[in-house]
């Protein structure tokens, strides 16, 4: 790289620098109460005690938790014959289809995302009607 | 001897009292920069204000327990990974607004019709103005990758190990997107005054 591009790139990040600087101070207010309100929120959150998931069933303040270690066990009992069933139903490509649906029942985020398909045809059809 | 499940160590152990006010600084000072880089993701502020607050939640719910020297480089890679998700989402609607709509109907689209956040029209006067908005505008249509790779680079200050965490991916790979950023904005930038 010559010095010229090196000076170019060096002014071009110096203007980029300032005017994203800018940008954040002129920030209106209904956006910063916006953020502080999330700021608010997100910290509301961090004073709730953390309950591990095992102790969600608190009953009377005694503890009810001697059933979770047999109930772990046989949900990872069940997810296991789960994916063997779905392996032995799919004999072809059984593998990867049961890592995918197994994937599929496991991963939180991506069920929202499918769950909201009927919004989104809801939406669509609302619109649509007006 | 029989073991209650409460008994053991890690059944019985509390999560251990967060620094609230360090979390209320950190968050705080992270915020805005952090809505500016989501809403060059997003291309929109309500949109951005939205994957911001998430952001935050989830590193408060997720990781408050970490040290705090690892908060910044795990709130960009949660928001990072907050504005994938977002485009990941407009991909689907997108599908489906084609999928349930004839193509008459495409025109209407709001999403295709919305103007782009940094849109230069004929009635920016100043050059100064143009310039702004000529910039804002290069750097959202960067790909995202090389946006991501410039922003936390150059703007927030990271390291390449820095970034790399948060983008979640190599150093090399990291170095290469601020590289073709670089390129990207020379081409489209080198000839304004400034």
């Amino acid at each position: 790289m010559t010095k010229t591009t090196q000076d170019t790139d060096t002014r071009i990040i110096e203007h980029i620098r300032r005017r994203l600087d800018e940008d954040v101070e002129a920030l209106d207010s209904a956006t910063l109460s916006r953020l502080e309100q999330s700021r608010r929120l997100a910290l509301a959150a961090a004073a709730q005690p953390k309950r591990p998931w095992w102790r969600i069933l608190w009953s009377g303040g005694r503890p009810t938790g001697d059933w979770l270690v047999p109930a772990g066990a046989f949900a990872s009992v069940f997810a296991t014959a789960l994916a063997l069933t779905l392996m032995v139903a799919e004999p072809e490509n059984g593998i990867a289809h049961a890592v995918d649906d197994l994937e599929l029942f496991t991963a939180g985020e991506d069920l929202e995302l499918y769950e909201n398909l009927e919004f989104y045809q809801w939406l669509e059809n609302r619109e649509q009607t007006g | 001897m029989r073991f209650r499940a409460w008994e053991f160590p890690c059944y019985a152990m509390e999560t251990p009292a967060l620094d609230t006010q360090a979390l209320d600084r950190f968050l705080a000072g992270v915020e805005r920069r952090a809505l500016r880089i989501a809403e060059f993701g997003a291309g929109n502020r309500e949109d951005a204000l939205d994957i911001v607050q998430d952001s935050m939640l989830r590193l408060v719910q997720g990781y408050a327990d970490r040290p705090e020297q690892e908060w910044r480089p795990l709130f960009h890679r949660i928001l990072q990974s907050r504005i994938a998700d977002f485009h990941r989402r407009e991909a689907v609607r997108r599908r489906w607004r084609i999928w349930l709509r004839s193509d008459d109907d495409a025109r209407d689209d709001p999403l295709e019709n919305q103007p782009a956040p940094a849109s230069v029209g004929p009635e920016r006067r100043s050059d100064a103005e143009h310039m702004s908005a000529r910039l804002e505008q290069t750097l959202t249509q960067l790909p995202r990758r090389q946006q991501q790779a410039f922003l936390l680079r150059m703007w927030e200050g990271m390291n390449v190990a820095e970034a790399a965490e948060a983008m979640g991916c190599s150093e090399g790979s990291v170095k290469t997107h601020l590289s073709r950023a670089m390129g990207v904005l020379r081409k489209r930038l080198e000839d304004h005054r400034w």
